[in-house]
């Protein structure tokens, strides 16, 4: 990754194309694509022309979403190491930090659509931002509230006394 | 819109909620109560726990007089570096109102001490409190022991399960949990054990308990000849927790006022203690282990708070890290100083003295613990829970055993493997 970072000697970007659920097309860089674990164990097996991924599970708002934020991680990844690299300081961390909260800070069925996306690609740090923030949702939450907001059917017959 | 998370997701969100929440969450499906109640998933909460926060501090103010209620404050940490500071209060109905004393905690449980030289193991989550057989006085005449003892609770590696350990003098008393016997070991002082006195309660590092005390040791030259002197030397103890093994080494400190031992990740040797004298403050930390040498390692200045009189007499000091992410930030290091009414912490770095708590006036700050509370583990290993348990199967059986986790200092553990096994026993995933 930090070879590809020279300016001088830049190769061309290789691009991978990613193919949503609903059959939308959507070019991305190599490297932003190589975010998902997923795609990246596959990666070097596959023949340079045949870049192609079919995303079964992810519809195409969701996979926009998803590649705007790998792209964010990407570059600002390259930022700060930039600027560790001429020991310049930069709150680039924290900037992605609130650039984070930002991005997640989204209604629930976009957020469950991302948590499963992220899960389905395997893009760790999304995932992690994803399940934190449905986490934070829960918090304070009764027990009847949380059945409603994730749809599970109450079939427990556990008086909520006995564990007192 | 119907949704479907597989369990793996399940889990990794429910790992993430204080277990406060997770208590009322039982009752909201049978997979939720299945997986909240899983022993491995209680590993895994209390894991991510303690490597996300650096756990709370309390700090424990008694009455001098007479024994009594004491008052707790507790410090939690928030976003941003702020303290958050409140009353702690111990309302466990079998215990209410008769003054608990927290004696010490390892893993989200605390060792109590009730009325009567009760000694209990209590979570404060899940509130299940354990009777621990009444602790045998190691001489007849020490009425008060369990007051007067210094008591170390952790988890023993090595035989897999919670041990209680009371110092008095020269004996400890051990209690491994689950057993109805204590056991007594004598300990070789050396020097003159009427002069004997531990300064500090004892703090766990890597199987050792460490504590500081003053000795009586023979006085090197005397001008006439005579060996009957003896002189007041600072100590620092160390006792193995595993085979008894003590050792013990004159340390090169001042007679200070005030003594704090501690665990610290940011300064090297881990093992360190603070002695306050007048107007200076010193840590020491055990910076080799084999050969036990201390060494000082940091010496501050505490002029600006040389108008408060005596200011030593009623402080604590406790380590908190400034910030989770900073490698190069300053190791946190806080006095809290009571006067009057007032609880106030110093900062060292900014010199200032800000007023943090009110606590009675007739209290004194004693010493600080740092726990964490974010925990629904049990101090025995859980016994199958008959009809509730609907799979027990022998993998379960094994699953019981509680992960090893000894007191604070070892946030780097690789998660255990029994939370990996769980993670992959999945549901079949179905998308909208």
């Amino acid at each position: 990754m930090k070879d590809s970072f020279n300016p001088s000697i830049e190769p061309p970007k290789k691009t991978v194309t990613l193919v949503s659920s609903d059959g939308y097309d959507f070019e991305v860089e190599e490297e932003v694509a190589l975010e998902s674990q997923v795609i990246k164990d596959g990666f070097e097996d596959k023949a340079v022309d045949d870049r192609e991924y079919l995303l079964f599970n992810v519809h195409s708002d969701t996979l926009e979403l998803i590649i705007k934020y790998c792209e964010k991680h990407v570059s600002s990844r390259k930022s700060i190491s930039a600027a560790a690299a001429s020991s310049s300081s930069s709150n680039g961390e924290e900037a992605l930090k609130e650039w984070d909260e930002h991005f997640i800070s989204v209604d629930t069925n976009t957020l469950y659509d991302i948590l499963m996306a992220a899960d389905y690609l395997n893009i760790k740090s999304l995932l992690d931002l994803a399940i934190q923030k449905v986490a934070d949702t829960i918090h304070g939450r009764s027990p009847e509230q949380i059945r409603k907001k994730f749809n599970i059917e109450n079939d427990s017959i556990i008086d909520p006394w006995a564990s007192e | 819109m119907e949704l479907y998370f597989s369990q793996d997701i399940v889990l990794d969100i429910l790992v993430r909620i204080p277990a406060k929440d997770l208590m009322r969450l039982k009752t909201v499906c049978k997979l939720w109560y299945s997986i909240i109640t899983d022993s491995n998933f209680v590993n895994a909460h209390f894991h991510h726990s303690r490597t996300h926060s650096q756990g709370d501090i309390l700090l424990k103010a008694a009455r001098h007089i007479c024994y009594g209620l004491d008052e707790y404050v507790i410090i939690k940490k928030q976003d941003k570096n702020l303290l958050s500071i409140d009353k702690f209060d111990l309302d466990i109905p079998i215990l209410e109102g008769r003054g608990v004393s927290v004696l010490a905690g390892c893993n989200g449980l605390l060792l109590l001490l009730g009325s009567f030289q009760h000694v209990y193991v209590c979570n404060l989550v899940t509130r299940r409190c354990t009777s621990l057989p009444p602790p045998t006085h190691p001489i007849k005449r020490i009425v008060t022991f369990a007051l007067n003892c210094h008591w170390s609770f952790f988890y023993d590696d090595s035989i897999e399960r919670y041990k209680v350990l009371g110092i008095f003098n020269e004996y400890v008393m051990t209690l491994i949990l689950g057993d109805t016997k204590w056991i007594k070991t004598t300990i070789p002082i050396p020097g003159n054990i009427y002069g004997y006195r531990q300064l500090t309660p004892p703090v766990l590092a890597e199987k050792e308990l460490h504590w500081l005390a003053y000795l009586s040791v023979p006085g090197g030259e005397d001008e006439y000849g005579d060996d009957e002197q003896y002189e007041t030397v600072n100590y620092s103890c160390s006792l193995n927790v595993e085979n008894m093994e003590f050792r013990a080494s004159r340390v090169p400190t001042i007679r200070a006022k005030n003594y704090n031992m501690f665990l610290s990740s940011e300064i090297e040797g881990s093992v360190c203690f603070t002695t306050f004298f007048q107007d200076n403050l010193e840590i020491w930390a055990l910076t080799d282990r084999i050969n036990y040498i201390w060494t000082r390692r940091i010496s501050i200045d505490l002029q600006p708070l040389s108008n408060l009189r005596k200011f030593w007499l009623d402080t604590c000091t406790v380590c908190l890290k400034e910030s989770d992410n900073n490698v190069n930030s300053d190791f946190g290091l806080k006095i809290f100083i009571h006067r009057g009414e007032k609880l106030s912490c110093y900062d060292l770095k900014s010199e200032e003295l800000r007023q943090v708590a009110k606590i009675s006036k007739t209290l004194r700050l004693c010493r600080p613990f740092q726990f964490h509370f974010n925990s629904l583990l049990s101090c025995l290993p859980s016994k199958a829970k008959g009809k509730r348990k609907r799979e027990t199967s022998a993998e379960d059986d094994r699953s019981n055993i509680v992960l090893p986790l000894t007191a604070v200092g070892e946030y780097n553990r690789p998660i255990a493997n029994d939370y990996i096994e769980l993670r992959n026993r999945k549901i079949p995933r179905r998308c909208h």
